[in-house]
């Protein structure tokens, strides 16, 4: 046997070993150097968290300097633990993620149903931070008002919430110059009031939750309230950030926690519109025609859907794997009639891969990749909602009831009880991209449409529902559009 | 975008699929043409090759894991223009010292039993790979599958040039020895 031949058949050999083996040639190298770069994490994840302690801190000098004081700080982890993860440790986090997101399936429609529906205006909110409000409420809550939290998010008990929670923070956060994808939770205290420490460990280790203590009421400490706030979604939900008081509602005495969450969102379009083909037409409002600024693209491709009542289609961000859905209900059904038909909201609500599990064979209602003429109207729109009463019609009624409500984990102070869940929101579409904010406060055609062949054209030009989803499928925002550009 | 979006792509034959993968698994396919034809012109047309390739054959095929089925098609696109150079004499030097090293793990006459089919030499690579610590066998990977230069390996590994070439030089000769032992002729 020559050489060459015997070293041709053992390069043979080495060429087809399994195919495990080879992803892990291409990808393990990245899981030995995570090794080292693991140790340097440590020192950065210090440098991270003074930061975040500086820079939160300085909020309060500014505005409150005698009174705020940083209780515990989230222990956020450094972004670059997750991009320096080996490809076993990635595709863990992402399958669990996936995993919470089916699982959240059953919350993200009922909220949406119950949050948007019935509304004469614009209504917009953010699934995952009315998820990220409510998980802290269950940590610290007890009994039953902890039950019924968790009933709602679909979780079977607390260490299952938890790692709900970290698996999506750490699967979609995203920051870059092109992309932001952020969300932060923070809970305000008074410093006169004890508080359980390990309850508010938790909520930084598991939540992320930074944890504040001041004077409660007084006007320094609201402000300090609306500066994170304000800071934290780019100061785009002013007008309503800076009326956030923690003064106690009507009912109740003594303010003892807020809750505060928010979502920030940046994306750039994966196919810009040109600002060339923007021009006025006709939006047809539920109050009449008004004229505003539609965008338009000629031929996108990209995925149309499609059922009974609506159509839709999707367009891409860059760089954070994120989508937004438009679905416009046919002629003769609005927005209501879509968030009560169980197709329209498998396009609202869930990824993609549950949608096709539930797409039947006779295209009833399907999708598929065509050429799009899709035309979108700009719009910057901007909404606050009282969530209270929404959700006491999904089952979450202990928490304001001041005789049931049982927060022992956080306070043995007694009769407390959520006075208030409010949550204000901002989405801005353009030719370049969207940039959406939101944050919650909890104190205390008849017939089937066919799918086309390979050219689909979709006109946004009457009221219509969108949602924006992460790169595994979570709701990050949500909204109903009857009036463009209103803000 | 996740591996069974990639393949969604490509089934309803959307050219999305090529950026899609081109994003995911561009890099990796370039690096690894240029490591066998140190030249950049060539590994960027193999990697466009190995797209095309990719286009035919999804549909049918649904491969999974899909980074294994890319790396392999860069991998013999390579090898096959690689060839045609060696017999012009302009393959690259890594290349040829690539296959020069492994000449040190083939058992000698003397010491051999039989001779295996392809698939069992295979198999009994796998287990000799298996059988070795997850740097070790790393390197060999970056090295022999991947034809990563020492010089890359280090970078990657953050250790010197010297630790890997003393542990790729044993790992040959533990393979060459496990392959005698096994009565492997080759």
């Amino acid at each position: 046997m020559s050489g060459y031949t015997a070293e041709r058949k053992l390069f043979m050999g080495i060429t087809e070993i399994n195919d495990e083996l080879i992803t892990k040639a291409f990808e393990t190298d990245k899981k030995l150097s995570f090794r080292r770069k693991f140790t340097r994490f440590a020192v950065r994840t210090t440098a991270a968290a003074a930061a975040a302690i500086v820079a939160v801190v300085g909020i309060g000098r500014l505005l409150a300097p005698e009174n705020l004081l940083l209780a515990a700080a989230a222990q956020i982890p450094d972004k670059t633990v997750f991009e320096t993860m080996d490809y076993e440790q990635r595709r863990e986090i992402f399958d669990n993620a996936d995993t919470a997101c089916t699982d959240l399936n059953g919350f993200y429609r009922s909220t949406m149903r119950a949050f948007l529906s019935g509304t004469e205006e614009n209504s917009i909110f953010s699934p995952v931070g009315v998820y990220n409000g409510l998980s802290i409420a269950a940590e610290i809550s007890g009994g039953n008002t902890r039950a019924q939290i968790m009933r709602l998010l679909g979780a079977s008990d607390i260490e299952t919430l938890r790692s709900q929670t970290r698996d999506l923070w750490l699967s979609d956060y995203r920051t870059n110059y092109k992309a932001k994808q952020i969300t932060a939770n923070s809970l305000w205290l008074d410093e006169d009031i004890t508080y359980n420490a390990d309850t508010l460990d938790i909520l930084a280790r598991e939540h992320y939750a930074s944890t504040f203590s001041g004077k409660m009421g007084t006007e320094q400490y609201d402000r300090a309230l609306q500066g994170w706030l304000n800071g934290q979604t780019d100061g785009l939900l002013k007008e309503y950030a800076d009326k956030v008081t923690m003064q106690p509602p009507e009912g109740f005495d003594i303010p003892v926690l807020e809750i505060a969450s928010t979502v920030n969102f940046y994306g750039k379009w994966n196919n810009e519109f040109d600002r060339a083909d923007t021009y006025s037409d006709i939006f047809h409002t539920p109050d009449g025609d008004v004229s505003c600024d539609f965008m338009h693209q000629k031929e996108m491709q990209g995925r149309y859907f499609w059922g009974q009542k609506f159509s839709g289609c999707v367009m891409s961000f860059k760089d954070n794997g994120a989508g937004i859905r438009f679905i416009l209900p046919d002629e003769g059904y609005d927005t209501d009639d879509l968030l009560n038909d169980p197709e329209a909201m498998c396009f609202l609500a869930d990824k993609f891969p549950d949608i096709e599990e539930k797409m039947p064979d006779d295209d009833s209602f399907g999708s598929k990749f065509v050429y799009i003429d899709l035309s979108v109207p700009k719009f910057d729109i901007a909404e606050n909602a009282d969530l209270k009463e929404g959700l006491k019609e999904l089952g979450v009624t202990d928490m304001f009831d001041m005789e049931k409500a049982d927060f022992t984990p956080l306070t043995d102070v007694p009769l407390v009880a959520a006075s208030k869940i409010s949550t204000a929101s901002r989405v801005m579409i353009d030719e370049e991209g969207c940039k959406a904010v939101s944050y919650i406060e909890i104190g205390f055609s008849a017939g089937s449409a066919a799918p086309p062949d390979d050219h689909a054209e979709l006109k946004l030009d009457r009221p219509f529902l969108f949602t924006i989803f992460t790169q595994r499928g979570q709701p990050l925002f949500t909204g109903v559009v009857r009036y463009p550009d209103t803000h | 975008m996740e591996d069974e979006k990639i393949i969604l792509l490509y089934k309803e034959r959307s050219e999305d699929a090529i950026s899609e993968t081109d994003k995911k698994y561009g890099a990796r396919c370039r690096a690894t043409a240029y490591n066998i034809l140190q030249s950049r012109e060539d590994s960027e047309e193999c990697a466009n090759d190995t797209y095309l390739r990719l286009w035919n054959a999804i549909p049918p095929a649904e491969p999974s894991p899909l980074a294994a089925f890319i790396y392999r098609i860069v991998r013999n696109i390579a090898l096959d223009r690689v060839k045609l150079l060696h017999r012009k004499r302009r393959a690259g030097e890594n290349y040829t010292d690539v296959y020069s090293e492994i000449s040190d793990c083939i058992p000698s006459g003397e010491n051999v039993a039989k001779s295996v089919e392809d698939k069992e030499l295979t198999a009994l690579i796998d287990r000799f790979l298996d059988t070795l610590s997850r740097e070790k066998r790393t390197m060999f990977l970056m090295r022999y599958w991947n034809f990563c230069t020492v010089a890359d390996i280090a970078k990657r590994l953050g250790i010197s040039e010297s630790k890997v070439k003393v542990t790729l030089m044993r790992t040959r000769e533990k393979l060459r020895e496990y392959l005698v032992k096994e009565g492997v002729e080759v």
